[in-house]
């Protein structure tokens, strides 16, 4: 029976890892087909990443960056948002969704959020979701030994010593685990999507007949509060919300 | 007798006349108060007395056609006698609107009169003239007509049509010269008139007889608005020569010319609506065939520096009344109101040429920034449906400033050229893909509270909790296998400082004593608690190497505590039996460690 259950396991791991190298070489052929400026195909190589159902923020980073080179504004701005949720900490995903959404055409000022809040956000954001749960397994098994020190020491000195290091260690491990709480409920809470047609017209009610509040275009990031029938409710991060066909923005 | 009445009669007439005669009248009056534009009007002026001086009014909205025709008439009627004087203008409205004839003075006896000024209103052009002197030159005249032709007479809505006007002379009549009196305004029309210089006869024919006729204008016709419209005639003034039934002494017949006044009969143009299925969105009202062009000045900028968009709509239709498409770009990229240039020339066929709107866009922020295609919708008169344009979507790349900076340097000396053109700048750059990744299944949750995560991120804890268990696990039996010296001499010391806690409490101080002393033999030579006495004690101590002195000083200490559960001790012995108990631990520790 057990060896029945790992010999199974063994087969899943080699069969998936098999998958994942032609992902991987798939992954590779996009990269060179993008070094040599040939986007349309770099492009088809990534979605077929993709379709063979793998993922990786770097997977949605290349993917938007070719969009990008094509001028595909909508599909490259929500390719780097795809990749951002992954990893929101990373520079170079920041950095190129700045140049994409400088294509967009509207301009929407956020709203100001208390200083505090804006400070556990960027500290939050400051590293990966996997580098903070690294830091707080690290300093947890740090945490552990200095403990384990602390008792097998008679030393007072070192005794002092090996507990500082256990509170502080469990203090870092705590906190990590808090930040990378905040960073997934910063990536969670919030259902964002992204416009696609060029220009979209958004009413007071989910009815095309109601008043017409303003207009939007292609790439501006919403996000979606409630559905009825056909119609969405998004909100701006100015804070203005409408009503607007669901068929026409695509959620990340 | 009768001659007798005829006198007083005339002695009476005498009398009323005189009384009359120092009455002065002097009036104006006009034949009609109500004209249209192409008749005439007499105006004649008349006094009762004779005047000097008499001065008309300068008939500013008229033309003077004739007068002024002076006529003095006096007569005795019974002997009375009455006197007229009659000043008399033909008069030719040059405007349609209430005309006022201003006064006319006349001096009488060296005294100044004035007549009341005379409004007359001048309505629109009437078909029919009914002007006496016309009548009269109708049969010669009846050979011209003024013909208004409209090329369609169901356009569509902003369609361009023509009217034209044509004069029909017929071959025993000429005519000199014309004039437009009145000049239709084309309400409701976008209009331009095409005048033709040189005025070519033709032969045509007009109601069956041959006639020559002359084009005299072309106006082209945008209809602004649908419905049924009217055009509204055009009135001229011709000279024309008349036959007459003199001839000059060579036998050829003498012509008069005769002023005329002709004006083409009212049209109406039934202006259909464009179709409202499938008219675009993007659909402003152009009517035609367009071309819709957009180019740029430079497509690469750099930072800062600014270039030119041109968007230009040229082909035939209603240019100059259409609006251009606006164009929207990015916010990094400022855009500025355009420039509109229209090079549109007009004939018969309507308008065509171009009209041009060029944007100056600045570049603010580096990057790309692509300019949605613009669409421009018209409808095809041709196939009689609506057409979009679409223009190529535009991209403006912006580079960031360093290069901005590096040649600006190129005017300083040539120290500063040699220094590497290629200086890396703070200016942030559009980042090249990752190369390395790490692929998972989609839909694959972050490492973050995996179980993996969970189960790594509690492991510590569990591991710390565990060994704190195992520790007071092992402190609660301290006879247990696998106990190590070092535990248990931790525990003796620990029962050491609970006999100091126990200073003051002699029976439970000696108890914890006893004990700790017992603790530390454990620890220190293996001896089992079965197997204590004060025998084997020594006899152990003195085997591991300890001294006889610190042996002796040992078991003083036990049988001390041994004594202590029968006989009392003084609180002040205490203090003393602990720091000794220390003093010996301490020793033979040393002793057998060495």
């Amino acid at each position: 029976m057990k060896t029945n259950f790992f010999s199974t396991l063994m087969v899943i791991i080699i069969s998936v890892n098999a998958y994942s190298q032609a992902a991987d070489s798939l992954f590779v052929a996009g990269n060179n087909a993008y070094a040599q400026g040939n986007y349309k195909e770099s492009l088809r190589l990534y979605e077929k990443v993709l379709d063979k159902g793998y993922m990786s923020e770097a997977v949605y980073f290349n993917l938007a960056n070719s969009h990008y080179k094509l001028n595909n504004v909508a599909e490259s701005i929500y390719f780097y948002e795809k990749a951002k949720k992954l990893d929101p900490s990373d520079p170079a995903i920041k950095n190129n969704l700045t140049y994409a959404e400088q294509m967009r055409v509207d301009e929407i000022e956020a709203l100001p959020q208390p200083e505090v809040k804006e400070f556990t956000k960027e500290t939050a954001l400051a590293l990966s979701l996997t580098s903070w749960s690294w830091i707080a397994i690290i300093s947890g098994f740090l945490a552990f030994g200095s403990f384990i020190v602390y008792f097998l020491r008679s030393k007072t000195a070192q005794k002092r010593l090996f507990f500082t290091l256990f509170v502080t260690f469990s203090f870092t491990g705590l906190a990590s685990h808090l930040m990378a709480s905040t960073q997934e409920s910063i990536i969670q809470n919030s259902q964002y999507a992204i416009i696609f047609p060029e220009e979209i017209k958004v009413y007071a009610e989910p009815n095309p007949k109601s008043e017409r509040l303003f207009m939007l275009h292609e790439g501006t990031k919403v996000s979606v509060e409630s559905e009825f029938n056909e119609f969405s409710k998004i909100k701006l991060k100015d804070g203005s919300t409408g009503w607007t066909r669901s068929s026409y923005f695509k959620e990340l | 007798m009768r001659n007798i009445v005829t006198f007083t009669m005339v002695v009476i007439g005498f009398i009323v006349s005189h009384s009359a005669v120092s009455q002065v009248q002097f009036t104006a009056e006009a034949s009609r108060d109500n004209i249209g534009i192409n008749e005439r009007v007499k105006v004649s002026f008349t006094v009762n007395k004779p005047g000097d001086n008499f001065t008309p009014p300068d008939f500013e909205a008229f033309r003077k056609v004739g007068g002024p025709n002076q006529s003095v008439s006096q007569q005795f009627v019974n002997g009375k006698s009455s006197y007229e004087l009659s000043f008399t203008y033909f008069l030719e409205p040059q405007k349609k609107g209430t005309l006022r004839i201003d006064q006319a003075t006349i001096n009488i006896e060296g005294k100044i009169y004035k007549t009341t000024p005379v409004s007359i209103k001048v309505g629109d052009a009437v078909d029919k003239p009914n002007d006496k002197s016309a009548i009269k030159k109708r049969e010669a005249l009846n050979g011209i007509h003024l013909v208004a032709e409209v090329s369609k007479s169901r356009p569509y809505l902003n369609e361009p049509i023509y009217v034209v006007y044509k004069l029909y002379v017929s071959r025993n009549t000429n005519v000199r010269n014309w004039q437009a009196v009145d000049n239709p305004d084309f309400e409701n029309f976008w209009s331009r008139n095409i005048d033709n210089d040189q005025l070519s006869v033709k032969s045509g024919s007009f109601g069956g007889e041959p006639y020559r006729y002359v084009a005299l204008r072309k106006t082209v016709l945008y209809p602004q608005k649908t419905g049924e419209l009217k055009i509204k005639p055009l009135t001229l003034d011709l000279s024309v020569e008349v036959p007459t039934d003199r001839r000059d002494i060579f036998g050829r017949r003498l012509y008069e010319t005769v002023e005329h006044r002709i004006s083409a009969k009212t049209r109406t143009v039934n202006v259909k609506p464009l179709p409202k299925n499938g008219k675009p969105a993007s659909f402003t009202g152009a009517v035609g065939k367009f071309t819709l062009e957009t180019s740029t000045d430079r497509a690469d900028i750099e930072q800062g520096e600014s270039t030119e968009l041109e968007l230009k709509i040229s082909g035939r239709g209603n240019l100059q009344l259409i609006n251009l498409p606006d164009v929207s770009s990015p916010p990094g990229l400022e855009l500025y109101e355009p420039e509109r240039k229209e090079d549109i020339k007009v004939n018969a066929n309507g308008m065509r040429g171009s009209v041009t709107n060029t944007y100056t866009l600045v570049g603010q922020n580096a990057g790309k920034f692509p300019i949605s295609p613009i669409e421009f919708s018209y409808f095809d008169l041709r196939s009689g449906s609506y057409k979009t344009l679409s223009s190529d979507e535009i991209v403006i790349d912006v580079k960031g400033r360093s290069n901005a900076i590096a040649n600006n340097n190129d005017k300083t000396n040539e120290i500063d050229r040699r220094t590497p053109v290629n200086k890396i700048s703070g200016v942030s750059s559009f980042k090249f893909i990752k190369t390395d990744t790490n692929l998972r299944p989609l839909g694959s949750k972050h490492f973050f509270r995996s179980t993996t995560y969970w189960v790594l991120a509690l492991t510590p804890i569990g591991l710390a909790l565990g060994s704190l268990f195992f520790f007071i696990f092992r402190k609660n039996q301290p006879h247990g296998k696998d106990e190590t010296s070092r535990k248990v001499q931790k525990l003796a010391k620990k029962y050491l400082s609970e006999a100091k806690q126990n200073l003051d409490k002699p029976d439970k101080f000696y108890q914890s004593l006893e004990m700790a002393l017992y603790n530390f033999l454990k620890a220190k030579l293996d001896i089992s608690t079965s197997d204590i006495t004060k025998q084997s004690v020594a006899e152990k101590l003195t085997h591991a190497g300890v001294s006889v002195d610190n042996k002796d000083k040992f078991i003083e200490i036990l049988s001390k505590c041994e004594r202590a559960r029968y006989a009392s001790f003084k609180a002040s012995q205490l203090g003393d039996d602990y720091n000794h108990a220390a003093r010996v631990i301490t020793s033979i520790d040393k002793e057998i460690k060495s």
